[in-house]
């Protein structure tokens, strides 16, 4: 009697097992199925069949690498929010440290490439206040670095590369950049002292010239007014024509040097979009 | 002993197929699993996917739930013909139908296709359409029906609000070009204060006698110059304002239309198109 309650303890022991393993080869499988999809760059149905896997996981093995996995392929389609709320999940599922930061540096990556870059500052200063990343500040300082470049502030973003080595590629092409770019604020008060030479310090020389005859003209008709004594009309003048050409020139010079300077970082941002070997967002 | 046995080695194998997830064979593609999920997605508004899943599913069972799902999905991603024809694929004794017949007349309003509305429900006088019928004549030029024939078709609470819309599209608040150029013509500024526009109506007038006034004040003085120059601009403000007020009239009335539109649509969202919410994520 006790020889088949041992067979039969067992029988069902071997049950118990097949129970678990069966269904969890089922999920493996699965699991390739989505990996494939998403290594053929198939991204639809990538999400489609980890979002399968999630929903028949009940036992939440996979919560992790499935939502990061969604995550990927949410932002390689370029939907970059649920994007972030797939890494969010991930993050709040993440089963160690590494997993940890790994989903926080994502989520990062997102909002740079999304252009929240306050919010991926906001969260590399807690990244870098976090004791448990300690050993991982220069890649903090890396994704600092084009969290700026992505928010057009260079020189912050060379400041940040230099920290992890001062002769690093991207604090180079940062300075560079910085270095090319044109002063706003020296185009808008040249304008002001010689009318015009806001945007010939652009290169726009034929507007620079432009502004500069309009206002020695206007200037010379508002001047002759009050000379002939025509204060009225040298009122007028002066205030309906000629501050509003001096006025439009300031504006102008303005325009011009913020026009340059997106046409400098674009020319950057491409250069990193298609030359730049790194790891980028 | 053998007997007990036999009922030993029995009891697991009569229960083991009972619970899902116990089955050796469990298989995430089978056609019941397929409705789960894709259950799970429509509930989590991913439609797109619940569509190709709810597909994968009738594909395999004849299941009208799911195809009017299909034709939900696509109604609430903004494709209402192809919410249409899914809809129109409802079956006749399909205790679905009723809803379905609803929800194509709304797709085929949302679609814009009133006058294809207009048709069926001339040829047809289905009930579900009456509603949206009269709410076509909104969205097209035809002459609106009588009001009262026109109301008694919405319920009590709605009856208010329709015949407001009634009488913003029967009498719609629209100024008139003409008389905004030859109010402008004869008193610079005067179109622009007739389409209350009443800052840029008083700067027209005063920037256009201002400037008249320095041109002949000039001429006068002989500082001919001056005197043209000031005539330019003079003229320059006359007819901005004469163009001004014509542009004005068209984005006035452009306005009317949008406000109208705008405030018809919310309502027509609110109420759902009068047709009924379903709530199959409970």
């Amino acid at each position: 009697m006790k020889v088949w309650i041992k067979y039969y303890l067992f029988f069902i022991l071997f049950l118990l097992e097949s129970v678990k393993i069966f269904p969890q080869t089922n999920l493996i499988e699965q699991f390739e199925l989505a990996k494939q999809f998403f290594e053929e760059e198939k991204y639809f149905d990538a999400v489609t069949e980890f979002k399968r896997l999630l929903f028949f996981d009940s036992d939440r093995q996979f919560t992790f690498t499935a939502n990061e996995y969604i995550g990927q392929s949410y932002k390689m389609g370029g939907k970059f929010s649920e994007s972030a709320i797939h890494f969010t999940l991930a993050e709040i599922n993440a089963k160690n440290v590494e997993q940890l930061y790994h989903a926080k540096i994502e989520i990062i990556r997102v909002n740079i490439l999304r252009r929240t870059t306050s919010r991926a500052i906001m969260l590399l200063d807690l990244l870098e206040a976090d004791k448990r990343f300690i050993e991982k500040k220069n890649e903090i300082y890396y994704w600092r670095g084009w969290a700026y470049i992505f928010a057009d502030q260079w020189d912050m973003a060379s400041d940040a590369f230099s920290k992890i080595n001062p002769e690093h590629e991207l604090k180079k092409l940062a300075d560079k950049v910085e270095q090319e770019k044109f002063s706003v604020t020296f185009a808008q008060i040249s304008s002001y002292i010689i009318p015009g030479a806001g945007q010939i310090y652009t290169g726009h020389y034929l507007s620079g010239l432009l502004s500069l005859g309009w206002n020695i003209l206007l200037g010379y008709i508002s001047i002759n007014s009050f000379v002939e004594e025509r204060i009225f009309d040298g009122l007028m003048v002066t205030n309906f024509l000629w501050l509003r050409f001096y006025r439009g020139n300031i504006q102008n010079a303005v325009k011009f040097a913020e026009e340059e300077n997106r046409i400098i970082s674009n020319s950057a941002l491409r250069y990193l979009q298609f030359e730049y070997k790194g790891i980028k967002p | 002993m053998k007997i007990v046995l036999l009922l030993l080695i029995s009891v697991p194998i009569i229960l083991y197929p009972q619970n899902e997830i116990t089955i050796g064979y469990f298989n995430i593609n089978s056609p019941d699993n397929i409705k789960k999920f894709a259950n799970f997605l429509f509930c989590e508004k991913d439609y797109l996917r619940a569509i190709f899943e709810y597909q994968k599913y009738i594909s395999i069972v004849d299941d009208d739930t799911s195809a009017f799902k299909i034709g939900l999905a696509y109604s609430r991603l903004g494709n209402f013909q192809k919410s249409a024809e899914w809809f129109k694929t409802i079956k006749e004794n399909s205790k679905l139908r009723s809803y379905s017949n609803q929800e194509y007349y709304a797709s085929l309003f949302r679609n814009k296709e009133y006058y294809l509305l207009k048709k069926i429900y001339k040829d047809e006088k289905p009930n579900e359409l009456q509603k949206l019928y009269y709410l076509t004549y909104f969205f097209t030029n035809d002459s609106l029906p009588p009001i009262i024939k026109f109301i008694q078709s919405f319920a009590d609470n709605d009856q208010e609000s329709i015949e407001n819309f009634y009488e913003l599209k029967k009498n719609p608040a629209y100024k008139n070009e003409l008389t905004a150029i030859l109010l402008s013509t004869i008193i610079p500024g005067a179109g622009k204060i007739y389409l209350k526009e009443y800052g840029d109506g008083i700067i027209a007038f005063i920037a256009t006698s201002l400037f008249g006034y320095l041109a002949y004040s000039n001429f006068n003085a002989k500082h001919n110059f001056r005197g043209w120059l000031f005539s330019g601009i003079s003229a320059f403000f006359y007819g901005g304002s004469i163009y001004g007020s014509a542009s004005a009239t068209q984005i006035y009335n452009a306005r009317i239309d949008f406000n109208f539109y705008s405030r018809l649509n919310s309502y027509l969202e609110e109420k759902n198109y009068f047709v009924p919410e379903y709530d199959f994520c409970k």
